[in-house]
């Protein structure tokens, strides 16, 4: 299937989609399995490690997506299903720890971001979720646009580190030293804003 | 603690910097961002020389309150680092210091830098020329007019091949003057919209300088005023440099008297004419620079960040800096001025500049002395910049 041409930010194919989950149609499903369903079984594969329960995160995209268009209308909607197997994939990964299942790059991801946290001496109150995005948001705003790509593709699509590397063109060492950094600055920035995790 | 928490939130970072992440890809050079800014203003400017049409806005993308997102800044500095040598920090004379609970406004003019990256204005130049010259009585002469940009098409070419190498276009490839020379008086217009006059020493009153600053400032205002081509001029003595004879250099600047420290960041960096050479030998020219800058296209106000806030991004490293070795910390800050640097940027924008105490790596340092380093942090907020600039380490 075609990309579809680019029309003020949404694809054509895209908007098609769109227009189909707006009449209800079943055909939005399928629509979106046959363009999405690749990009969003790698990142719940990579999450969670085992296929069965990626397919599972990506079905449960898909239902998300129907319940959720109409109202909305998604002007990236790549972006937006990534998201939501992305933080279904998160969900799912907690409950596979506790049946001692799973092996993907969440694991990983978990104890890396475990270096992130600050010490409870520096606490002076707990961050909601809205402001620890905010936190974030700022954090990477403020780094080198390579480093933050870094990041992004680490611990947003859980890509692993020597993939990373690739995508942008870095030896791998180099990469663990630039992720390795930006924990250690992302705990120094929670530190100073005083906020818990 | 709980790693979970993060991972979930990090789930829900802008959807812009997932683009980014996934688009991305690494340019070829010791400072990425700085490439990424000179890809940006490659565009700009080759619209502007080819079509010379009216130029667009400093970019294509805007902010939430309809205001154009600030390109990154680029450090055009040549070799060597910003610094000054002071028997102590508090003898270094500023050229607009804040002092402790000094109001801000909340807002500060941005300007784009109509001759970034495009070929000399020569017309302009040559305009400009003639109002300074008509200071000193000057109305006629032949001027020399010199484009020394290349040819069109060789230009794409040497920026193509730049643009490959991922090195940033330096704007100093567009380069060009307008010279008029008359008995005794020569002028030199720059594209900047600077133009330099060099007179024999007689043509000026000055005092004992640079050992009495202050007089001789109050002496060059008095034999200068009416050539000075502004309305009602203050001047300001800055500097403090120990040379390695052990002499305190300053250099005296004049500019429009102003109230409040932005209005002053404003006219005493992008409007000044400014005496920075004192010559001991009779035989030896006095210059003096005409540095107007053009504030014709002014992009808005902006909302700017408080000097404590600049202060934590500085800690941060995100700074501009030219000073070897490692970044300094709060403590280390002497002084903390409100300036824009001109004209070596695409947008003259307002910056907070921190003097701090350093020891700069690799640079032997006079007995006696300490070294102050300059360290620029944006003052408009971030959200209103492609890019906070990063300090990585490098240097000249």
């Amino acid at each position: 299937m075609s990309s579809g041409q680019v029309k003020g930010g949404i694809t054509v194919e895209d908007e098609e989609i769109i227009r189909l989950y707006w009449n209800r149609s079943e055909d939005a499903v399928t629509a979106t399995s046959e363009k999405y369903g690749a990009y969003c079984t790698a990142i719940a594969l990579r999450i969670v490690g085992l296929l069965q329960d990626a397919e599972e995160c990506v079905s449960d995209t898909w239902m998300r997506a129907w319940n959720a268009i109409p109202p909305e209308r998604p002007s990236r909607l790549r972006l937006w299903l990534g998201r939501i197997t992305r933080n279904l994939s998160v969900d799912r990964l907690k409950g596979l720890r506790a049946q001692k299942r799973g092996g993907g790059q969440g694991e990983l991801l978990l104890s890396e971001l475990e270096q992130c946290i600050p010490a409870a001496s520096h606490v002076e109150s707990e961050a909601d979720d809205a402001e620890l995005t905010r936190l974030l948001n700022d954090f990477l705003r403020a780094q080198r646009p390579e480093h933050r790509a870094a990041f992004i593709l680490r611990y947003y699509y859980a890509e692993p580190v020597a993939a990373v590397a690739k995508k942008l063109s870095m030896n791998e060492n180099t990469t663990a030293t630039v992720l390795f950094r930006m924990r250690k600055a992302l705990r120094s920035y929670l530190e100073r804003e005083g906020v818990s995790v | 603690m709980n790693a979970w928490r993060l991972l979930r939130a990090i789930g829900e970072i802008d959807d812009a910097f997932i683009e980014q992440a996934e688009s991305y890809r690494r340019r070829r050079t010791a400072v990425p961002w700085l490439a990424a800014a000179a890809c940006f203003v490659l565009v700009l400017g080759a619209a502007v020389w080819r079509a010379g049409l009216s130029a667009p806005p400093a970019s294509s993308s805007e902010s939430a309150l309809g205001l154009p997102l600030l390109p990154s800044a680029v450090t055009d500095t040549g070799m060597g680092f910003e610094g000054v040598e002071v028997r102590s920090a508090e003898d270094y004379r500023p050229l607009n210091a804040l002092e402790d609970g000094q109001e801000l406004p909340d807002t500060m003019p941005v300007y784009r830098n109509p001759s970034w990256l495009s070929r000399p204005d020569l017309d302009a130049m040559e305009a400009r020329l003639w109002e300074v010259a008509a200071l000193f009585g000057v109305t006629e002469g032949e001027v020399v007019r010199t484009d020394n940009t290349p040819p069109d098409e060789e230009l794409e070419q040497i920026i193509k091949g730049i643009e490959e190498k991922g090195f940033p276009v330096s704007d100093q490839m567009f380069s060009g003057s307008v010279k008029l020379e008359t008995d005794g008086l020569n002028f030199y217009a720059a594209k900047s919209g600077a133009v330099r006059v060099t007179m024999k020493p007689g043509t000026l009153t000055y005092g004992d300088a640079p050992f009495a600053p202050d007089e001789t400032a109050q002496s060059l205002l008095a034999s200068m005023s009416d050539r000075l081509g502004l309305q009602d001029p203050e001047a300001v003595v800055t500097g403090g440099n120990v040379d390695r004879d052990g002499n305190v250099n300053y250099e005296i600047v004049f500019a429009e008297r102003s109230e409040t420290a932005a209005a002053r960041a404003e006219e005493r960096s992008l409007n000044t004419v400014g005496f920075g050479y004192f010559p001991k030998e009779e035989s030896e020219s006095v210059t003096v620079w005409y540095n107007a800058y053009d504030r014709s296209e002014k992009l808005g106000d902006y909302p700017i960040i408080t000097p404590d806030e600049a202060l934590a991004l500085l800690e941060n490293g995100n700074c501009i800096t030219t000073v070897p070795g490692s970044l300094p910390s709060a403590d280390d800050v002497r002084v903390v001025e409100l300036v824009y640097r001109a004209p070596n940027e695409e947008v003259y924008q307002p910056y907070y500049r921190f003097w701090a105490e350093v020891k700069p790596e690799g640079i032997a340092q006079q007995e006696g002395v300490v070294t102050l380093g300059a360290y620029y942090v944006p003052a408009v907020e971030s959200q209103y910049l492609e890019e906070l600039p990063v300090w990585d380490g490098h240097f000249n």
